[in-house]
């Protein structure tokens, strides 16, 4: 039924997109200083945690550039779509026990499924400024789509096997017992790399190469357009580790052995963020991959590690 | 100018640290290189940098960083980029007369402000003549009015960007695939100093490259006829901004085969602290080599570490030289000796950076570190097997330095005589050190890499036997380069010399005569930069390599593009 | 009807009219990235019907296989056909501003209606031409100006009258030896090597060649005509009559083409710029900028008359030589297959039609429960049995017309491909060479379109109709 009820839930999912987004800018910020070995302490003061705000208004006051000659329609739409495609997603994470936007009951396929469009619009952004840096920033885009697609399919299959169910509360209520990263730590692994490469985060930034490509994708936003792909993108690299969190560690359930003696809530943002330097520590220090470096990764290793860890998974199923 | 503590202990009121304001700035010029490597890494700025953040796209930066000279073509490369930067933006040119002792002399350098030609936007020019260090700029950049209020409309149409897909053409129709023709720089984040490259593409393959030089073209020396002999090593000093002083000591070295009676002997002593300055200065440059080429792989963390080591060097070549500010780097070498000699204090603060430097150089700069191996093998994957010089291609060029001995030839003109008349030659003392060329084998990316790290190494250790036999005496010639009389009339007497730079193989071949009227003056300049044989060999080396490849082997190549066009 | 029906009902208007726009903006978009796209959107809006029929699990199904699929497909259109961004048409569209529903794509009829009606009298058709004579030498206008003079037609001198079944023929004659002249001086034109600083010399940015957009390059495209004034490349204010040298900073006067009209109402800011930078002609993307229209056209869709003969005629010349190379491409691609693939969709949409009406329409059981990807599953395999396999059929005659007709274009006489080694010297990169290819060939083409429509209005004016269209 629609109600109001459900407009609210919009609005708080809209509103936690923002915040983590914001708090995973500080998170990227920290982790990149801490990796340029410069110490929090030379950020501003409480840590530092205003600067994204600073830079964020920063970038505001900037034009919103029209290009000449740009395929206006797909340039500036890109940010909007991205940001509400992510949106989408959000309203099926878990973040507590009965704190979820919508449990779906195909909740795992769909996160796949709607993910597939923010690559588009990377794409869209890529082409959309009608340049020759953005047309290989496109072809990066769409030749790495699959690779971590399908990768990332086969790696969230172990959970679902163990689960017997697409929907994620399903998924964290079935780790009551015993987390899937101890049963499958393969999996695990394999769906951080394929998350790192989703998210577009070193040393998978293909299509947003700074220093090849002058920044991709990205390089001909300014202003508000250019923040909201920020967001958009930060929300996307939250939304991975906290899929990941669902997944494998247990939701938004508490450490086994300490007890719940925290919110659930609160143990999920822990565990998401947790997750998310480790997959953002990992990356910088990586050099940044080639193309077909990042093919080979996906197609030639991670994907038959995930049939393997498919095939494991199958036999602890049966016979643990 | 308020006096700024930039070390972050008690900063006044007017610091610019305690303003909030964030600057996005986009640095491009001849000496954005040095300027980026001091200002986004080194830790004595960790707290510029919260407010001073580096961009890469003109689309999001507030304020157009031009440091160092600009010559003609690269202001109309300028002019372009300007008009890609989104309102409200502001223009900030520093240091444009660097780079040349007298601007004025050039014929290529503009020494007009930018603002000249680029009316409606705010240009803003500041410290025009003086070598730029990075609070310096933070000052500028502060100091700079607040930017014009953010313009809502969006009704001006800017400049695309520049690079528009090409239609293909009728008469092409086959269904072969079609080329992509891509102009890298001169104003690319990847590459360091204006250095241009046309490349065709066949998807990111590069199947063919161009070379477009002339952006850092000074024309340093025809700039250099018709000065007196002793103002002839600022030219050579100002031929490298990553290495002042072996400009300056090629120089000086041909200066004096000429000034310098038959008899004449340097003092050891004095080409013993020429050593040492050079061989530091080899370090702070192979390291920033080394940074540049972490960079381009994304490792902003180890460039950041490796930078900090140079940080560390460039200090210690300061005190040692007793440098006041940059500027007075090359002024250390002097014709007949240096300027200065070695103070304990120096003494004290080259020992403790050898120290680093060995704990460093036994680390072997084993830049990914993220679970040993796998940091390793793709960081390895990343540079083996590109870009590929093989022996007889690298002889075939006149390759010279570090490149040259990383395809495995073992030539290194610290060990080699000069033919020339110069008899106070600095390769007897390199021989006195024992010094040993090192070798790699392999000439592709990863063995250049190696060679920049094992000859940090073996500098290190000639500067700590140098300091260790270090012998007594004079560090000066007894007489002012006024006094001497050479004994020439209206032939010009001329003289070469040699010296191994961080590059590679640099020759200086000076002429000086006799004008009535005037005194002795320089007829004639000739420097032979190693960077130009590595730029002409550049475009046939990226044949064949994926786009991403090509960055990481033209910053394998190090190629300064302000030495390289001179 | 409660909420919750009206919110069902909005959902399904919404995505159907997605679906259906999706559909149309494939078919009718020249650029084959969106093409990809809107199809893309189509599908994913036709998981949103999935989802209004509680086949969640089918939705989710067909949004994941046909995102990928469609990327492919974007990708290998994308890389394989000619001109796949369409960029250059869908910046036409805009400058055409062609109303209604037409101007959501790039479809083009031949058919003008009406197209002379603000021009009554040969003689003022020649006045016009002469016009156009006069306007073809300017590099720079702007809407302002163009709306200027159609203002000035219609309520100045020239009174719209009745029509005339022969001024329309003579229109098309005279605009035909307007467009031999232009022929002939592009040709030439382009025989010309660039000059250094028009097209060859990019002084590349951050990421930037421009090929052949700069002043000297569109100057160059007007020499043999008489600059109304001078201005400063970089003081837009400066003016003068006489070449000479700036005041303010000391360059050398460009000479502009054109009246000054161009600092028109309502586009003071961008003119300004245009005036200012000399580097962009017919750039703006905000619909300001000049009428660019195309010499293939001879109407405009909605038939209003707002783009009529001679404007066509004279904007021909706005554009560079290569911009208006470019655009002729286009238009070859498109008009010769348009009218087949009219009969041809017009054929499937019948088809389905009667594979629809032959079936019952709705679900048997509307309340389709979660187990919606059987029960769809099941009726696709019954009851839509014909309708799936139709449009299956359908896809597969798409993809092999697809493959018929790029073999079509690959047919074509072919030039011996450059050679791939770039040149040695430094001067000139390579793309700004080759893309500069003999005009006559494709410009030929278009006009030949002319020549066919002034042909089939020969045949059909003596019939006496009094509104005469060109086929």
């Amino acid at each position: 039924m629609m109600s109001w009820t459900e407009v609210l839930n919009a609005l708080a999912v809209l509103g936690a997109v923002l915040v983590v987004a914001y708090f995973t800018a500080y998170l990227d910020l920290c982790l990149a200083t801490r990796a340029a070995g410069v110490s929090l302490t030379s950020l501003p003061k409480p840590l530092g945690i205003l600067q994204p705000l600073c830079i964020t208004f920063n970038l505001l006051t900037k034009r919103d550039n029209r290009l000449a000659r740009a395929d206006h329609l797909l340039f500036r739409t890109a940010p909007i779509v991205a940001f509400v495609t992510i949106l989408m997603v959000f309203g099926i994470i878990p973040w507590g026990q009965a704190l979820i936007g919508r449990d779906l009951n195909v909740g795992l396929f769909f996160f796949l499924a709607i993910l597939g469009p923010v690559t588009i619009t990377l794409m869209n952004a890529a082409w959309g400024q009608n340049s020759k840096n953005g047309v290989l920033a496109t072809f990066r885009a769409g030749a790495i789509l699959f690779s971590y697609e399908i990768t990332i399919g086969f790696a969230i299959i172990g959970p679902v096997m163990e689960a017997q169910s697409l929907s994620l509360e399903k998924i964290v209520a079935a780790q009551h017992s015993i987390w899937y990263i101890v049963l499958q730590p393969l999996g695990f692994a394999i769906y951080l790399v394929a998350a790192l490469m989703m998210s577009f985060r070193p040393p998978f930034d293909i299509p947003l190469a700074g220093s090849e490509l002058a920044g991709g994708a990205l390089a001909e936003y300014s202003g508000g357009r250019f923040v909201l792909y920020k967001l958009a993108l930060n929300a996307l690299a939250f939304l991975l580790a906290a899929i990941g969190v669902a997944l494998f560690l247990g939701g938004w359930q508490g450490l086994p052995l300490i007890g719940p003696f925290l919110p659930d809530w609160l143990w999920f943002l822990l565990k998401s963020f947790g997750l998310l330097a480790l997959m953002l520590w990992c990356g910088y220090q990586l050099p940044r991959l080639r193309v077909d470096q990042m093919l080979a990764l996906a197609w030639k290793i991670l994907l038959p590690l995930a049939l393997l860890n498919i095939v494991l998974v199958g036999i602890v199923a049966l016979f643990v | 100018m308020p006096a700024l503590d930039y070390n972050g202990a008690a900063t006044p009121t007017s610091n610019p640290y305690n303003s909030n304001q964030v600057c996005n700035y986009l640095l491009v010029g001849q000496g954005a290189a040095l300027i980026e490597a001091e200002m986004l890494v080194a830790p004595r700025y960790a707290r510029l940098r919260r407010l001073l953040l580096s961009q890469t796209s003109p689309r999001q930066a507030d304020v157009l960083l031009v440091a160092g000279p600009v010559n003609l073509r690269l202001r109309k490369a300028l002019l372009r980029l300007s008009r890609q930067l989104a309102a409200p933006y502001q223009i900030l040119e520093v240091g444009n007369k660097v780079g040349l002792p007298d601007p004025k002399q050039s014929l290529y350098t503009q020494t007009e402000s930018l603002a000249k030609f680029l009316s409606g936007v705010h240009v803003h020019t500041a410290l025009q003549d003086k070598l730029i260090t990075p609070p310096q700029i933070a000052h500028a950049l502060h100091a700079l009015p607040p930017l014009p209020a953010a313009i809502t409309t969006n009704k001006q149409a800017t400049e695309g960007p520049g690079d528009l897909i090409p239609q293909r053409s009728s008469e092409d129709r086959e269904m072969a695939t079609e080329d992509l023709t891509l102009s890298l720089g001169p104003l690319h984040p990847a590459i360091y100093g204006p250095l241009r490259l046309i490349l065709t593409l066949d998807g990111e393959q590069v199947v063919a490259a161009t070379a477009d030089s002339g952006y850092a073209h000074r024309g340093l020396e025809k700039a250099a006829e018709g000065h007196p002999p002793a103002a002839v090593i600022a030219y050579g000093a100002a031929l490298d901004g990553l290495a002042p002083l072996a400009g300056a000591v090629v120089v000086a070295q041909a200066l004096e085969a000429i000034m310098l009676p038959e008899a004449a002997k340097l003092s050891k002593r004095a080409i013993y602290l020429r050593v040492i300055a050079l061989e530091l200065e080899r370090i702070a440059s192979h390291l920033f080599t080394t940074a540049r080429l972490l960079r381009t792989l994304n490792l902003d963390g180890k460039a950041a570490q490796v930078l900090e080591e140079r940080a560390k060097v460039v200090s210690a070549l300061e005190i040692f030289i007793q440098a006041v500010d940059n500027a007075a780097v090359s002024a250390y070498i002097k014709a007949g000796g240096v300027r200065n000699d070695l103070t304990p204090a120096a003494f004290r603060m080259l020992e403790e950076v050898t120290g680093r430097l060995r704990y460093w150089t036994e680390q072997e700069f084993t830049p990914p570190d993220l679970f040993g191996w796998v940091g390793r093998y793709a960081f390895e994957s990343r540079l083996k097997g590109l870009g590929i010089i093989d022996t007889d291609t690298a002889l075939e060029y006149c390759l010279s330095g570090p490149n040259l001995r990383a395809s495995g030839i073992k030539l290194d003109v610290r060990t080699v005589a000069a033919q020339t008349n110069n008899y106070n030659d600095i390769s007897s003392v390199y021989q006195e050190l024992g010094f040993e060329p090192i070798v790699v084998k392999g000439g592709d990316a990863f063995s250049r890499y190696h060679q920049r790290i094992a000859e940090i190494a073996a500098s290190t250790s000639l500067i700590k036997k140098a300091l260790k036999r270090l012998p007594a005496g004079s560090y000066q010639y007894k007489l002012e380069l006024d006094e001497l009389k050479p004994q020439f009339g209206m032939v010009p007497a001329e003289a070469s010399s040699l010296i191994e730079s961080p590059r590679g193989l640099l020759v200086a071949h000076l002429a000086l005569t006799l004008v009535p009227g005037k005194g002795l003056v320089v007829e004639r300049l000739r420097l032979r930069t190693p960077s130009w044989a590595h730029y002409s060999l550049l475009p046939q080396l990226l044949v064949g390599e994926r786009l991403d490849d090509a960055l990481v082997v033209i910053n394998s190549l190090d190629i300064a593009p302000d030495e390289a066009e001179r | 009807m409660n909420w919750n029906d009206l919110l069902q009902w909005i959902v399904f208007i919404v995505c159907a009219a997605l679906v259906l726009g999706g559909a149309l903006g494939m078919t009718l978009t020249m650029s084959m990235y969106r093409a990809g796209l809107s199809l893309m959107l189509c599908l994913v809006a036709m998981a949103g019907l999935f989802v209004l029929l509680e086949a969640d699990m089918l939705a989710v199904i067909q949004v994941m296989m046909n995102v990928g699929g469609m990327l492919v497909m974007t990708l290998f259109m994308v890389m394989l056909m000619q001109d796949p961004g369409g960029e250059m048409m869908w910046d036409m569209k805009r400058k055409m501003q062609m109303p209604g529903f037409a101007a959501l794509s790039m479809f083009m009829p031949p058919k003008p209606k009406e197209v002379a009606s603000k021009n009554s009298s040969p003689d003022s058709l020649n006045q016009m031409v002469a016009q156009n004579g006069a306007k073809m030498k300017m590099t720079q206008t702007n809407k302002s100006e163009e709306m200027k003079m159609a203002a000035q037609n219609q309520d100045g001198m020239i009174k719209p009258s009745s029509s005339d079944p022969h001024r329309r023929l003579r229109e098309i004659q005279q605009a035909m030896a307007v467009m031999q002249q232009q022929l002939v001086a592009l040709e030439e034109e382009l025989d010309q090597p660039p000059t250094a600083t028009g097209s060859g010399n990019m002084d590349g940015m951050h990421h930037s060649n421009q090929p052949n957009m700069s002043s000297q390059g569109q100057s160059g495209s007007s020499a043999q005509t008489q600059p109304t004034f001078y201005t400063c490349p970089m003081h837009p204010e400066v003016r003068s009559d006489k070449p000479g040298r700036c005041p303010k900073c000391g360059m050398d006067l460009v000479p502009v083409e054109g009246s000054d009209s161009s600092s028109g109402s309502g586009s003071d800011e961008h003119s300004g710029h245009q005036t200012m930078s000399g580097m962009r002609q017919a750039s703006s993307s905000d619909g300001s900028g000049s009428m660019a229209g195309m010499p293939g056209m001879i109407s405009g869709a909605g038939g209003d008359g707002s783009m009529n003969m001679d404007m066509t005629v004279a904007s021909m010349q706005k554009r560079d030589p290569k911009g208006y190379y470019k655009m002729m491409e286009g238009m070859a691609m498109s008009t010769g297959q348009l009218k087949l693939a009219g009969i041809f969709s017009v054929i499937t949409g019948l088809v389905l039609v009667f594979l629809i009406a032959r079936v019952a329409w709705l679900p048997k059981s509307p309340a389709l429960d979660l187990d919606g990807p059987t029960r769809v599953g099941d009726l696709l395999l019954s009851d839509y049995m014909m309708a799936f396999e139709g449009a299956a059929l359908l896809i597969l005659a798409g993809i092999v017309g697809a493959v018929v007709l790029a073999r079509r274009e690959r047919n074509r006489p072919q030039k011996k491909k450059q050679s791939r080694i770039a040149s040695t010297n430094l001067v000139a990169p390579k793309h700004t060479q080759d893309n500069t290819p003999a005009l006559s060939k494709p410009y030929l083409q278009n006009f030949r379109v002319v020549q066919k429509a002034v042909a089939s209005y020969k045949a059909a004016s003596p019939s006496g109709t009094t509104t005469q269209e060109v086929g």
